[in-house]
């Protein structure tokens, strides 16, 4: 054994450059208030953006974030000054009152169907970036009354009382009741535990019922610490709490033993707010299939390490929650690295792509099967018609003698030859690495 | 803007992204790295996939650094420490030794990607780290997994039963004054004790923590993997104390049993102490000629930055492998801004 | 089918199979010298013909070193690779051969010890199985 093994590796073609011509131009939509960050830095950056909102008021797409953002002060000043940056800047086109209903295309060439006030727009575009909102959704055990989820907590909140705006004093209790669903996400720590302590300011008793504090969030481990000093109660829970009318009751996970579980009951909170589930919109959902973009848990997919900031769709890019709900802090940073991703592709006006590396089909072998069309996991290939005639098929008959073949869209390829692997007709060849390099190297094993 | 240069100080998964997103972009790019291979810490670890990628990011870094490398526009500099970076007129001076000689390069815009310096467990005397060979740090593991692919004991090579992994060593903790979370350390604690799990089946491991973290999108699923398999135990403690018995092998821990509540003694084959991450101690020489500051916990405050000076990864505070890479994103798209304006 | 020095063909992805192999050089882990390696651009490209192909010309054993599930980077083709692997093993199994002559084995780029350990198996098995 001395290593001397027999290698074929891919060859390495010179490249053979073509031209691509793409308008610094992109659609940024969503309701999320993400997608003000994701316009104002594109904009700055040169591309002409046209922001798609389904409000009135540009103001507005933050206004539901509000609480989440006044307990973060760096967070709401970011957003406000952002809200005041598109508002002034006159080359944002903005779509108020809009929702984007279809789209299709490709890199460079988008073609967005958009519903504003019941009438119907199509809009080119180069590229898009979208940020949806998800829908905050209570677990069913916990949709009692008088039980709030965090957003409609914090939507009927008036932070000058200390108070709901329906009550007239301070809550005298406040209970955070965190975890139930999930445990990834970190927004509804933080956000109780600011909120906490600014309610602590009004005299009101607060704990926090949680499976495990998120203190992975800038400044969290110094503010939890304060907080316990300050006398909010922070409790770790073993299962889910049972809600009975004003009181909570759960088992400590601190409790030194199964056996003899540490029961603990809270009474009399007037106020318990649950961390809702937040599940992705159907606006996302339809979007994303439009695109043919895969989706993971509803949130765009795949949730591989091999896509940070970005779609497997060249020239879409997502933030928000459709990416995932974020904390603001760090969903700002994803915003703004998905706009970095985009600006990559859309930028520079005139782009030059490698047509060697790349499938392409020989269409008068092609038997229309759509398998190609349906694997492709760039959505890389259209079927076009072809004048001449298609060896498989006589379908395109009847539309005046043109035939129907696969095409690889060379601008949006990326060589991977998934469509080449799978097609039965073997019309397909991946042009830098046919198959017969493959199969005279295997020869005499 | 065509003409501009940028430098990227330090190789790390940050740096590189950063070098990289720039030439794509058309921009003149010099990366300096002070070892002789770019890569940073992430360089070091272990894929952590069981039967499936357990989305721990590492081979992401591996690939970015050799694409990097075999990237003809970026000006690569190896064993080239940034020692002092001051202005002039609208860029910087940036002062580089390379093996004893110091050159100056002038740069319109500079960004540090200067990372963080892994805990040093030693500071932690109670846990015996470099007195009992079978405590490793993490550090240590996702060595020794790269480079052996399989957990073992130092002391005599065989593979560990009974694996305890304790959390936040160094990271939260006020008598070191840290006080901030280190956000990484809990998924690659647990990620690789999974892949101890999946190579032996019969292996037991403890992990004792105060609150796991997430990583990401879906890291529940990780989480659910490690609640449901009857030889993981979570034990929310933090032990305060490792020992060793005279001439007797083992690793002994003070431990609560979750089952009676009683507090016993433990014995372990080998223990892992999830270390966090500190601020690059570099860092003093960096701040005063870009006139950065640190924030609350040393790491460098990126509102402290004078214009043209940028900040990416760790330098800024912890992040796991993905969030660096992110931040290097949007830090990529800041420089270009201030390279626009300055045209 | 000097069974004792056996023949086996490795299709890599270049995401993570060529790196691992590489990788596995770099570490100086011996490999068997009757290893073909041939790279592809993605473990969904080992199509059956490839396989087949080489089984035909005499290989005893046919690896796909590709991603784990959940890392590939044109989303699911080490998915396809495995599924096709699976279907192959059944083929095989049906006309009597030993269905262990094709594997799939999900690598990362830095695992050039399990690249080596995987191969060294497989070599075991065919040698037993002789
Ligand atoms: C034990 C451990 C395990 C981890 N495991 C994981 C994991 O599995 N998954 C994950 O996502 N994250 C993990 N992390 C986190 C991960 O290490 C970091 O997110 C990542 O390495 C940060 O990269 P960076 O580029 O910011 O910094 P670094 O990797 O520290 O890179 C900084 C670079 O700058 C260079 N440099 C510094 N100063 C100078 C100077 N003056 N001049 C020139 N060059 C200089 C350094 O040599 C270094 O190469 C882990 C962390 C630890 C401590
Ligand atoms: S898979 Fe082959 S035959 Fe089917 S549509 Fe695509 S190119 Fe045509
Ligand atoms: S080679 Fe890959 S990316 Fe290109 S068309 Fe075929 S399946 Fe799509
Ligand atoms: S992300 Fe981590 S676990 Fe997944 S394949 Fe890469 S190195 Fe392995
Ligand atoms: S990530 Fe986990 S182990 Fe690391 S400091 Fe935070 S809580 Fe502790």
């Amino acid at each position: 054994m001395s290593n001397q093994q027999a290698v074929l590796r891919i060859p390495e073609v010179a490249p053979e450059l073509k031209e691509v011509e793409v308008v610094p131009e992109a659609v940024v939509a969503g309701d999320h208030p993400t997608v003000l960050a994701m316009a104002d830095s594109l904009s700055t950056m040169g591309i002409s953006v046209t922001l798609i909102h389904p409000y009135k008021e540009i103001e507005e797409i933050v206004a539901h974030m509000r609480g989440l953002m006044e307990a973060d002060e760096e967070v709401s000043k970011k957003y406000a000054f952002l809200c005041e940056k598109v508002a002034a800047n006159k080359s944002i086109k903005v779509m108020s009152e809009a929702t984007v209903d279809d789209v299709s295309g490709w890199w460079g060439n988008f073609s967005v169907g958009i519903l504003q006030k019941g009438t119907s727009v199509t809009l080119k575009t180069s590229g898009i970036a979208v940020a949806y909102k998800g829908n905050p959704v209570l677990p069913e055990a916990f949709s009692a009354e008088g039980i709030k989820s965090f957003s409609d907590f914090l939507a009927q909140f008036d932070m000058r009382k200390g108070a709901l705006k329906e009550a007239t004093n301070p809550a005298k209790r406040v209970a955070f009741v965190l975890d139930v669903d999930g445990r990834d996400e970190k927004w509804a720590s933080v956000t109780a535990l600011r909120f906490g302590a600014y309610l602590k300011g009004f005299g009101s008793q607060v704990y926090i019922l949680c499976r495990d504090f998120k203190v992975s969030v800038d400044d969290m481990e110094r503010e939890y610490r304060l907080a316990r000093e300050a006398g909010i109660l922070i409790f770790k829970y073993r299962d889910y709490p049972r809600i009975e009318g004003k009181r909570i009751i759960f088992q400590d996970a601190s409790a030194v033993s199964e056996k003899a579980p540490l029961d603990v009951v809270l009474d009399d909170v007037d106020a318990i707010v649950i961390q809702e589930k937040v599940v992705p919109s159907k606006g996302q959902e339809e979007f994303l299939g439009w695109l043919k973009i895969p989706q993971e848990g509803g949130f765009v997919g795949p949730n591989n390490p091999q896509f940070i900031g970005r779609t497997p769709k060249k020239g879409v890019v997502v933030a928000g929650d459709t990416w995932y709900p974020e904390y603001p802090t760090d969903g700002y940073v994803t915003a703004l690295s998905a706009a970095a991703e985009l600006y990559k592709w859309i930028g520079r006006g005139t782009y030059q792509v490698d047509i060697q590396r790349v499938a392409e089909v020989d269409p008068s072998k092609c038997a229309t099967c759509l398998t190609c069309y349906r694997i492709c996991p760039h959505d890389s290939i259209r079927i076009e018609r072809y004048g001449e005639r298609n060896v498989y098929i006589t379908k395109g008959e009847k539309e005046g003698a043109t035939w129907e073949a696969a095409r690889v869209k060379v601008e949006t390829c990326n060589g991977c030859g998934l469509c080449a692997s799978e097609c039965p007709a073997k019309a397909i060849q991946l042009v830098y690495y046919p198959d017969l390099e493959v199969l005279e190297f295997l020869e005499k094993t | 803007m065509s003409d501009a240069h940028v430098i990227v100080v330090g190789g790390g998964i940050a740096g590189i992204t950063c070098a990289d997103e720039l030439a794509q972009m058309g921009i003149k790019v010099t990366l300096l790295e002070k070892e002789p291979e770019i890569g940073g810490w992430a360089a070091d670890y272990c894929c952590k996939a069981t039967d499936r990628c357990n989305r721990c990011y590492v081979c992401v870094s591996d690939k970015e650094r050799e694409n990097v490398r075999s990237m003809g526009e970026i000006a690569l500099l190896t064993n080239s420490r940034v020692t002092e970076v001051s202005k002039n007129g609208s860029g910087y001076i940036v002062k580089i030794s390379r093996s004893g000689d110091v050159e100056e390069t002038h740069a319109d815009a500079v960004i540090f990607a200067t990372g963080f310096t892994p805990f040093d467990a030693r500071k932690k005397g109670e846990y015996g780290y470099g007195r009992y060979a079978d405590v490793l740090t993490g550090l240590d593991l996702e060595r020794m997994l790269r480079e052996k692919g399989n957990a073992f004991k130092p002391s005599d090579g065989k593979v560990p039963q009974s694996v305890a992994f304790i959390q936040c060593v160094g990271s939260r903790d006020e008598s070191l004054g840290h006080l901030y979370c280190s956000k990484a350390c809990c998924a690659y604690a647990l990620r690789m004790a999974r892949v101890i799990r999946n190579q032996n089946p019969e292996s037991e491991i403890y992990f004792f923590y105060m609150d796991i973290q997430p990583a990401g999108r879906l890291f529940d699923e990780t989480l659910k993997a490690c609640e449901d398999d009857p030889n993981f135990h979570f034990v929310r403690a933090i032990p305060s104390k490792i020992y060793q018995y005279y001439q007797k092998p083992g690793l002994m821990m003070k431990v609560l049993n979750t089952e009676d509540g009683e507090i016993e003694e433990r014995f372990f084959d080998m223990v892992v102490l999830s270390i966090g991450m500190e601020p690059n101690e570099e860092n003093d020489l960096l701040w005063e000629g870009a006139s950065l500051k640190p924030g609350s916990e040393g790491f460098l405050d990126p509102q402290s930055c004078d214009e043209g000076i940028f900040l990416a990864g760790t330098v800024s505070g912890p992040k796991d492998i993905e969030r660096s890479i992110m931040d290097a994103k949007q830090t990529v798209l800041q420089t270009l801004r201030y390279l626009e304006g300055k045209s | 089918m000097g069974r004792n020095n056996p023949k086996i063909v490795a299709f890599c992805c270049e995401e993570s199979g060529m790196p691992a192999y590489e990788h596995a050089l770099s570490l100086g882990l011996e490999l068997p010298d009757d290893l073909k390696v041939v790279a592809l651009p993605c473990g969904g490209k080992a199509e059956t013909g490839y396989i087949m192909k080489a089984l035909d010309e005499g290989a005893d054993a046919v690896m796909i070193f590709a991603c784990y599930e959940g890392n590939c980077k044109y989303v699911r083709g080490n998915i396809r690779a495995e599924k096709r692997v699976n279907y192959l093993k059944e083929r095989l199994e049906k006309i009597g051969l030993n269905p262990e002559r094709i594997a799939f084995c999900p690598v990362a780029p830095a695992s050039g010890v399990r690249f080596a350990e995987l191969v060294r198996q497989e070599v075991e098995m065919l040698r037993e199985d002789a």
